[in-house]
């Protein structure tokens, strides 16, 4: 029985050695080239099997069709010219094809040749990205060190001139650095100072106010922020000595001094204070605390 | 009788552009022959024709005659050539199938039916309807499998001998013979179709 594909009703050899070697005697078979015994195998077996018949049957058609294809076509005129043009030794003998081994040939980059040869080699695009990246990552490094070519000199390209230099370099530019930490730590002490005198003055103004002249402030002393004296001689004093309060781990100490009142007993509003904030560790009262 | 090649490539070899030209003048209708018969394209086997001897001038020096004959030699160059062409136009062919599918609906369509190529008619008729089936067979043999078409092909078209095509094909003999009469039958059924088509 034959199998017909529904597409192109192909048919479906059985894999039997049989058929395998019927297949294979079919072409000598068409050009009568078969010997006796063969001849007999391949009849006998066409009998039998209806599917080699079958093949036979459309080999022979298909092999007819093809001889009205004998005349072989007619190349296009100029074609030998053509390839001569493109061939031939003096075109190609400088710059031979890669030679073909298997299947395909791998394309291969065929140096420049000719006049201006070495230039056109040079000008090829790897070399010229590679150049043009060497020349951005010199000239920004040379930026980034504000190195100016003018003025270099063969004695600064020795290793000590050019550690020199770096050190140099680093210097100056971490030198607005530091500064700008200084004063930053600076305004930071400062400001904790106030806020702490502030507070401190906060906790103990209720204990001067107290009635029957529980006060611990002195007479003609006064609050930070109560207004100042009408005389300019004894305005509050405050002195800040940062160096030392960023040195030092010791308590702050406010110290309040009575002025030259001749009245010691007046009251808190009638007198004026001077202030002074300091390092206790260093000359001013640790001995005198605000407590009267 | 065969030409022996080997002094005419060695004349290649060192120079002799008249050998050159000689070499090209008689293989390239062969050449151009194969390139047609399995395109079905006469631009495309002009170009790869041409593509093919730049191919033979470049790689001169790896012909050996003891390993094949020159035209051997030259068919292998050409059908490894041909097989790469046809792996680089897969996807374009895919959609020139598409569009002559849909140029051939209309009434154009299998243009001749077979009965009329066979008309008997004389002179100028019958060259005209043997033109007209060469072309649908040659459209049909484009139709075929590449493996069974190189085959049928070399032996058919080419008249190689079965030996020569297993060389070329770097296959057995006994595969050769059964792909060329698988190639014949393939044609003949695809001939089939298209004259059921037609009618």
């Amino acid at each position: 029985m034959i199998d017909h594909d529904s597409s192109h009703n192909r048919i479906h050899l059985p894999a039997s050695p049989a058929c395998g070697r019927w297949e294979t005697m079919l072409v000598d078979a068409l050009d009568q080239q078969l010997s006796a015994e063969d001849q007999a195998f391949f009849d006998e077996h066409k009998a039998t099997c209806a599917n080699c018949s079958a093949l036979l049957d459309q080999s022979s058609c298909g092999r007819q069709w093809l001889a009205c294809l004998d005349v072989a076509p007619e190349p296009p005129a100029g074609l030998v010219e053509s390839i001569l043009r493109q061939t031939g030794p003096g075109l190609l003998a400088a710059a031979p094809l890669p030679q073909v081994v298997g299947a395909a040939a791998t394309p291969v980059w065929h140096p420049p040749t000719g006049p201006m040869a070495w230039l056109r080699r040079l000008s090829e695009p790897r070399l010229m990205m590679t150049a043009a990246m060497a020349f951005f990552s010199i000239t920004l490094t040379l930026s980034l060190t504000r190195t100016q070519l003018q003025q270099m000199h063969t004695a600064d390209l020795n290793p000590g001139s050019m550690r020199a230099a770096l050190e140099r370099r680093i210097a100056t530019a971490s030198t607005p650095v530091v500064r700008y930490y200084d004063h930053l730590r600076f305004l930071y002490e400062v400001e904790s100072r106030v806020h702490e005198m502030q507070q401190h003055s906060t906790d103990n103004a209720p204990t001067g106010q107290k009635p029957g002249g529980g006060s611990q402030l002195r007479p003609g002393q006064q609050l930070p922020g109560q207004g100042g004296s009408p005389d300019p001689h004894f305005a509050p004093q405050q002195t800040v000595n940062p160096p030392l309060l960023i040195e030092s781990q010791d308590p702050v100490e406010a110290t309040l001094q009575p002025g030259p009142d001749p009245n010691p007993d007046d009251t808190l509003e009638h007198h004026s204070d001077r202030i002074s904030v300091a390092q206790p560790a260093t000359a001013l009262e640790r001995s005198q605390p605000c407590s009267a | 009788m065969e030409t022996d090649w080997s002094a005419t490539v060695q004349q290649c070899l060192l120079g002799g552009s008249a050998a050159w030209a000689a070499l090209v003048r008689a293989h390239h209708r062969r050449v151009y022959a194969i390139c047609y018969r399995f395109t079905g394209s006469g631009t495309d086997a002009e170009d790869l024709t041409q593509e093919v001897f730049l191919r033979v001038y470049g790689s001169l020096k790896s012909f050996d005659a003891d390993r094949g004959s020159l035209p051997v030699w030259i068919t292998t160059l050409t059908r490894n050539l041909l097989i790469d062409h046809f792996r680089r136009t897969r996807n374009q062919r895919i959609t020139s199938s598409l569009d002559e599918g849909w140029t051939e609906a209309g009434e154009d369509r299998g243009a001749v039916p077979l009965d009329r190529l066979q008309s008997k008619g004389p002179g100028q008729h019958e060259q005209l309807a043997r033109r007209e089936m060469q072309r649908m067979v040659q459209q049909a043999l484009a139709q075929v499998s590449p493996e069974l078409r190189e085959a049928v092909i070399l032996r058919d078209l080419q008249e190689m001998d079965y030996k020569e095509i297993a060389q070329v094909l770097s296959i057995p003999e006994g595969t050769v013979k059964s792909r060329i009469s698988r190639g014949r039958a393939e044609l003949a059924r695809l001939l089939e179709c298209n004259k059921k088509e037609v009618m």
